[in-house]
C-alpha cells in the first residue's frame, strides 16, 4: 500500500483516539483538556494530509494505487478529476471524515461547557468513520503488484458521473451528514449532563447548519438528476435520495422542537429523541446503501461492498449507548405542563413536529420495505414512489395550512390585531385557487393541495414584508424559509403532474410542431473531436420567440456507453425539456447500377455515358488529417453539356470511406466509388438513386420459385457433378430455369474455388439481373437476389431523431423556493448563534 | 380552565383518530405498492405489478416505430427469456448492465416495464451515480 498515506490514517485515528479518552480524563482534571484539544487538532492535521495526499495521487495519475485506476483514467479534465476522490466508497469516506473534523474545530470553539462531554461522543462518531477506512484502505495497492504489472491509464470515471454537479453535491452532502453529528453529540452530552434546557440553545445554530447543508446538498442533487439524466424529473423516491431526506426531515422536526421547547417547555424528551434519531438514520441510511441488502433495488447501491459487518455495528453500538444514557435519565426529565388552547402556536407546533417525523419515519419505512417484507413474505418486495407521493400528499396539504397558519398565532393564542389580514390573505387564496382550477387543476384533492400551498405563501410573504418594514429583519427567517417551501409545494404538484410529454421524431429539417413548440432538427455537431456529439434543434415558440437546443448523445470510449444529457430551455412560467431517445444517420440511396473502367474507358449505364479520367492527388487537405484520393469521371447525356464529377475516398485512422458526389441534373442521384486498384488503374463506380433496386430478395429451395412481373425464376437443385472433393475438385453449379418474355431458358451460377459468378442478365425481362447471395449447401437452398432497374429508387432517408419532449410547468419554482428556504435558514442561524454566548465556558462540568 | 381541558381533549380525540386514519391509509398505500420479485413465468403468469430480474439478451435491443418503445428480451439464469417493451426514456448504460431490473406487469405476452433499474459492473457510484429511467 502506499505507505504514507496509510500511515497516516492510521496516525488520525489513533489521535482521535487519544483525544477521546483526553477528553474523558479531563472531567476529572481539567488540566486534560489542553491535550485533548492537541490531539484532536493533530487527527485534523493528519487527515487534512492524506486527503491532500490522495488528491496529489489522483492529479498525478498514480495507477499503482487501486483506486486511482479504478475510478480516473488520463483523459479527465482537472475539475472532474479533482471530483474523482470521491467517485468511490473510500474516497467519500474520507470525505466525510475530512469534513468531520474539520467542522469539529469550530465544535470546540463553540460548545462552550458541554465541550468534553460532547468531544467524547463526536469523536467517536469520527472514529467509527475512519475505522471504515482502515478496514477499506483508499491507499492500497493492486494486489500482487510488481513493477511490471502498474497500469497505463485509468478505468476512467463513470460518464453519469462526469459533470459540473458531480464536484459540488457530494462536498455538500458529506458536510451536511457530518453536521448532523452535532446535535447528536450535544444530546447525548445533554443527558449525561443533565442539562435538559440549556442544551438547546448550544444546539440550535448546529441544527440550523445540518438543515442548510443537507437541504442544499438534496437539492443539488435533484437539478442534477433534472439537468443532466435525462428522464426528466429530479426526485425519484430511490433509497439513496430517501437516506438524505429522512435526517432532514427529523432535523427540521427538532429544530422546530427545540424552539418549542424554549417558548413553552415542552417536548423535551422528543427533542433529546429527535436529535439522537437524526445522526442515527445518517447511519442506518448508510447501512442501507452500502451493504448490499437493498442491492436489486436501487441503482444506487450495488453489491456487498465488504464493510457491512461494520456498519451494523456502527449503529448497534450508537443505538445502545443512546438507549442507556436515555434510560438512565428518563425519569429525571421535568414533565410537561401547559394549557394552551387548540388555537395557539404551541398546538399546531406540537401536530407539525409529529407530521414531520411521520413523513420521516413514512419514508424509511418504505425505503426499508425489501428489509420488512423479507419478515413475511419469502421474496422481498419493494414499494414504488407512487406509495411516497400517496402518502406524502396529504401530510403535505396539511403541513402547508399549517406554515401558512403560523404567522396568525402566538404561542399562548391567537393574535387579535391580526384576524383582519387573515381575512383578506383568505380571500386572495380564494382568488388564486379559482385561477389554477381555470387554468387546469381539476382533482379535489389538487385543488386542495393548492390552497394549502398559495395560502402557505401569502401568509408569510406578507409577514416577511411586515418584518422587512419594522426593520426586523433578522427575526424574519423563518417566515422566508416558509415561504420558499410554499413556494416549493406548489412547484412540485404543477412541475409534477401538469406537465405534458410526447414523444416525436424529428426528420432533418422539416420543422414538426410539438406541445405546442415547432422543433426543427438541424444535424449533428461536434465542434472538436473530444466534444460530445450535439443534436441541433432549433425551436420556435408560439409566441415567436427563437432559440437553439442542444441535447447530446455521445458514447464513452472507455466503458463503451452510450449517455444522453437532455437539455432545457428555462422560461418563466415553465421549462421545455427536450431529451434525446434515438438517432438514425441518414442512409443513402440504393445502388442503382455499376461499372467497372480503366483509364480512359467509357461506359454507358441507361443514357449516360461514363468515362475514367484519373486519379486525382492533389486534393489533400480536403479533409484534415486523412489521405483523399480524388476519381474524375466524366459524365456525358444527350442533349446536355458534358459534366466533370469527382467522387473520392477518404482514409483515416478511424477506416476508409467513400464519398459520395450529386449528379446534376438527378433528384437524388449520387456517384461514388465503389472500389478501385490504383497500380492495375480500375476503378469500379457506383451509381446510386437513378432508379432501379432489389425487387426481391429471397431464399429458395430446391424446385421453388419466385415470379417477379412477369418473370418466374425456378432453382433446379444444386448440379455437383463437378464435386469431387478427394480429387480436390471443389466447384459447382447453380442452375434455374428461367421463364421472360414468353421464353425459357436456363441460367447457371457457377461456384468455382468457393466464389460464386457475378449477376446475369435475363433475357426477355428489359435488363433485369439476376445474382445469387448466400448458399446453404445442407439445406438445399440459395438466396436469390433480382434486380429490376426500372423499379422506382427508394428515396434516401435522411437523418432522424427520436426526442422526449415535455413541459414542466412552474419547475423554477422549485428552485427559486430552495433558494428562499435556503436564506431563511441562513437568518435564522445568524440570530441564534448569538445565544450560544450567554452560556458560560468553562466551569459546572 | 375546565372548558379548555375538554376542549383540548376534544382535539387530542380528533388528532387520534386522524393519525390512526392516516396509519391505516399509510398501511394500505404500503401493500398495494408492493412490487414483489418474482420469476419469468410468475410474471408473466399474473397480472399484477411485478419486479423481474435478469441479464439483457445481447442484440436484443431495437426500436418500435410506430408504438415508440424499446423492446429488448431478458434472459434469466436458468436461461428462460422474457420478451419486454418499455416506454420510457431508455437508461444511460443500457447495453452494458450486468443486471436489469423491470418493473411492470404483463399483458398480452408481452411484458410492459413502467421502470428499468440498470445495475452496472461493480463500481459504486458516488451518491448520484446513475439513473433510473422511468416515467414521471
Amino acid at each position: 500500500m502506499y505507505l504514507p498515506g496509510t500511515a497516516l490514517l492510521w496516525i488520525a485515528f489513533l489521535f482521535g483516539l487519544g483525544s477521546t479518552v483526553a477528553y474523558a480524563l479531563s472531567l476529572r482534571g481539567d488540566a486534560w483538556r489542553k491535550p485533548a484539544r492537541q490531539a484532536y487538532v493533530l487527527m485534523t492535521l493528519a487527515t487534512i494530509v492524506a486527503s491532500g495526499l490522495l488528491m496529489y495521487l489522483l492529479l498525478t495519475h498514480d495507477y499503482r494505487l487501486f483506486y486511482v485506476t479504478a475510478y480516473s483514467d488520463n483523459s479527465l479534465p482537472l475539475n472532474y478529476l479533482i471530483s474523482t476522490f470521491w467517485a468511490g466508497q473510500e474516497g467519500s469516506f474520507l470525505l466525510w471524515v475530512l469534513c468531520s473534523s474539520i467542522l469539529g474545530l469550530f465544535l470546540i470553539r463553540f460548545s462552550r461547557y458541554y465541550e468534553s462531554r460532547v468531544m467524547i461522543f463526536y469523536n467517536l462518531t469520527v472514529l467509527s468513520l475512519i475505522m471504515l477506512l482502515v478496514r477499506q484502505d483508499p491507499f492500497r495497492f493492486h494486489e500482487g503488484l510488481t513493477a511490471g504489472m502498474i497500469p497505463m491509464d485509468g478505468q476512467g470515471l463513470n460518464p453519469l458521473l462526469q459533470n459540473p454537479w458531480m464536484v459540488i453535491h457530494p462536498p455538500v452532502m458529506f458536510l451536511g451528514y457530518a453536521a448532523t453529528a452535532i446535535p447528536f453529540a450535544f444530546a447525548l452530552a445533554a443527558l449525561w449532563m443533565r442539562k435538559y434546557d440549556e442544551w438547546t440553545k448550544a444546539t440550535l445554530p448546529w441544527v440550523l447548519l445540518s438543515l442548510i447543508t443537507l437541504g442544499a446538498a438534496i437539492m443539488l442533487g435533484g437539478y442534477w438528476a433534472y439537468e443532466t439524466l435525462g428522464w426528466g424529473g429530479y426526485w425519484g423516491w430511490d433509497p439513496v435520495e430517501n437516506a438524505s431526506l429522512v435526517p432532514w426531515l427529523f432535523t427540521a422536526a427538532l429544530a422546530h422542537g427545540m424552539l418549542l421547547q424554549r417558548g413553552r417547555k415542552r417536548f423535551r424528551k422528543t427533542n433529546l429523541i429527535l436529535a439522537i434519531s437524526g445522526y442515527m438514520f445518517v447511519v442506518y441510511a448508510t447501512f442501507l446503501t452500502r451493504s448490499g441488502v437493498l442491492a436489486d433495488f436501487s441503482v444506487h447501491s450495488f453489491v456487498d461492498l465488504g464493510i457491512t459487518g461494520w456498519l451494523v455495528f456502527n449503529m448497534a453500538f450508537f443505538t445502545l449507548v443512546s438507549l442507556f444514557l436515555l434510560a438512565l435519565r428518563w425519569r429525571e426529565i421535568p414533565g410537561e405542563e401547559g394549557d394552551e388552547p387548540f388555537l395557539s402556536r404551541t398546538v399546531f407546533f406540537v401536530i407539525g413536529i409529529i407530521l414531520l417525523a411521520a413523513l420521516g419515519i413514512m419514508v424509511t419505512l418504505g425505503t426499508s420495505s425489501p428489509l420488512i417484507t423479507r419478515l413475511w413474505m419469502e421474496k422481498p418486495a419493494q414499494v414504488g414512489p407512487d406509495f411516497y407521493n400517496r402518502v406524502g400528499l396529504p401530510l403535505a396539504i396539511v403541513l402547508g395550512f399549517f406554515i401558512g397558519v403560523i404567522p396568525f398565532l402566538a404561542w399562548k393564542g391567537t393574535i387579535a390585531s391580526a384576524r383582519k389580514r387573515l381575512v383578506g390573505i383568505l380571500a386572495a387564496v380564494a382568488v388564486l385557487v379559482a385561477v389554477a382550477v381555470a387554468l387546469g387543476v381539476r382533482r379535489p384533492v389538487d385543488v386542495v393541495y393548492v390552497a394549502a400551498a398559495v395560502f402557505a405563501m401569502l401568509s408569510n410573504g406578507w409577514e416577511v414584508l411586515v418584518r422587512i418594514r419594522r426593520g426586523q429583519w433578522r427575526g424574519a427567517g423563518a417566515y422566508v424559509t416558509h415561504l420558499g417551501l410554499g413556494i416549493m409545494l406548489l412547484a412540485f404538484l404543477t412541475a409534477g403532474l401538469y406537465g405534458k410529454s410526447e414523444k416525436i421524431r424529428l426528420t432533418r429539417d422539416e420543422p414538426t410542431e410539438v406541445l405546442g413548440y415547432t422543433l426543427t432538427f438541424k444535424g449533428v455537431e461536434k465542434p472538436t473531436p473530444d466534444a460530445r456529439d450535439a443534436m441541433v434543434v432549433e425551436v420556435s415558440t408560439p409566441r415567436g420567440r427563437q432559440f437553439v437546443l442542444r441535447p447530446k448523445m455521445w458514447v464513452n470510449r472507455k466503458s463503451n456507453q452510450l449517455v444522453a444529457n437532455p437539455d432545457i430551455k428555462n422560461f418563466l412560467t415553465t421549462d421545455l425539456y427536450v431529451a434525446p431517445v434515438e438517432f438514425n444517420p441518414a442512409e443513402e440511396a440504393p445502388v442503382s447500377g455499376s461499372v467497372t473502367l480503366t483509364r480512359g474507358q467509357s461506359q454507358a449505364f441507361k443514357d449516360w455515358t461514363l468515362t475514367f479520367e484519373g486519379f486525382d492527388l492533389s486534393r489533400q487537405d480536403a479533409v484534415p488529417g486523412a489521405i483523399t484520393v480524388g476519381v474524375l469521371v466524366k459524365l456525358e447525356r444527350p442533349g446536355e453539356p458534358p459534366v466533370e464529377l469527382e467522387p473520392s475516398i477518404v482514409s483515416t485512422d478511424q477506416g476508409v470511406q467513400a464519398v459520395a458526389v450529386d449528379i446534376p441534373g438527378t433528384s437524388g442521384g449520387k456517384i461514388r466509388v465503389g472500389g478501385m486498384n490504383a497500380s492495375a488503374g480500375i476503378v469500379r463506380l457506383e451509381l446510386l438513386g437513378l432508379g432501379g433496386g432489389i425487387a426481391r430478395h429471397v431464399r429458395v429451395h430446391t424446385g421453388e420459385f419466385l415470379a417477379y412481373r412477369g418473370v418466374k425464376i425456378t432453382f433446379d437443385g444444386f448440379d455437383m457433378s463437378g464435386f469431387d472433393p478427394e480429387a480436390g475438385k471443389i466447384d459447382f453449379d447453380i442452375p434455374f430455369t428461367v421463364e421472360a418474355g414468353g421464353e425459357t431458358t436456363k441460367i447457371v451460377q457457377h461456384v468455382r474455388g468457393g466464389t460464386v459468378s457475378g449477376p446475369v442478365t435475363i433475357p426477355g425481362s428489359g435488363g433485369m439481373t439476376l445474382e445469387v447471395g448466400r448458399i446453404d449447401a445442407e439445406g438445399g437452398s440459395v438466396e436469390v437476389l433480382l434486380f429490376d432497374p426500372d423499379m422506382a429508387p427508394a428515396p434516401p432517408k435522411p437523418e432522424s431523431l427520436v426526442l422526449d419532449v415535455s413541459t414542466k410547468p412552474l419547475i423554477s419554482l422549485v428552485w427559486l423556493g430552495t433558494l428562499l428556504a435556503l436564506l431563511g435558514m441562513f437568518m435564522a442561524l445568524f440570530l441564534r448563534r448569538r445565544d450560544v454566548a450567554s452560556i458560560p465556558v468553562g466551569g459546572d462540568e | 380552565m375546565s372548558g379548555n381541558r375538554m376542549q383540548r381533549r376534544l382535539w387530542y380525540a380528533v388528532g387520534g383518530v386522524l393519525i390512526v386514519a392516516f396509519l391505516i391509509y399509510g398501511a394500505s398505500s404500503f401493500k398495494s405498492n408492493l412490487t414483489a420479485y418474482v420469476s419469468f413465468d410468475q410474471a408473466m403468469a399474473t397480472g399484477h405489478k411485478v419486479q423481474v430480474a435478469g441479464s439483457l439478451v445481447e442484440g436484443s435491443t431495437r426500436w418500435l416505430e410506430d408504438s415508440q418503445e424499446l423492446a429488448f428480451t431478458m434472459v434469466d439464469e436458468n436461461g428462460v427469456r422474457l420478451p419486454v417493451v418499455y416506454s420510457g426514456t431508455k437508461p444511460g448504460n443500457f447495453e452494458e448492465a450486468t443486471q436489469i431490473v423491470a418493473i411492470g406487469s404483463s399483458r398480452d405476452g408481452v411484458f410492459h416495464a413502467e421502470q428499468l433499474l440498470v445495475k452496472c459492473p461493480s463500481k459504486y457510484q458516488g451518491i448520484e451515480g446513475s439513473e433510473d429511467g422511468s416515467e414521471a
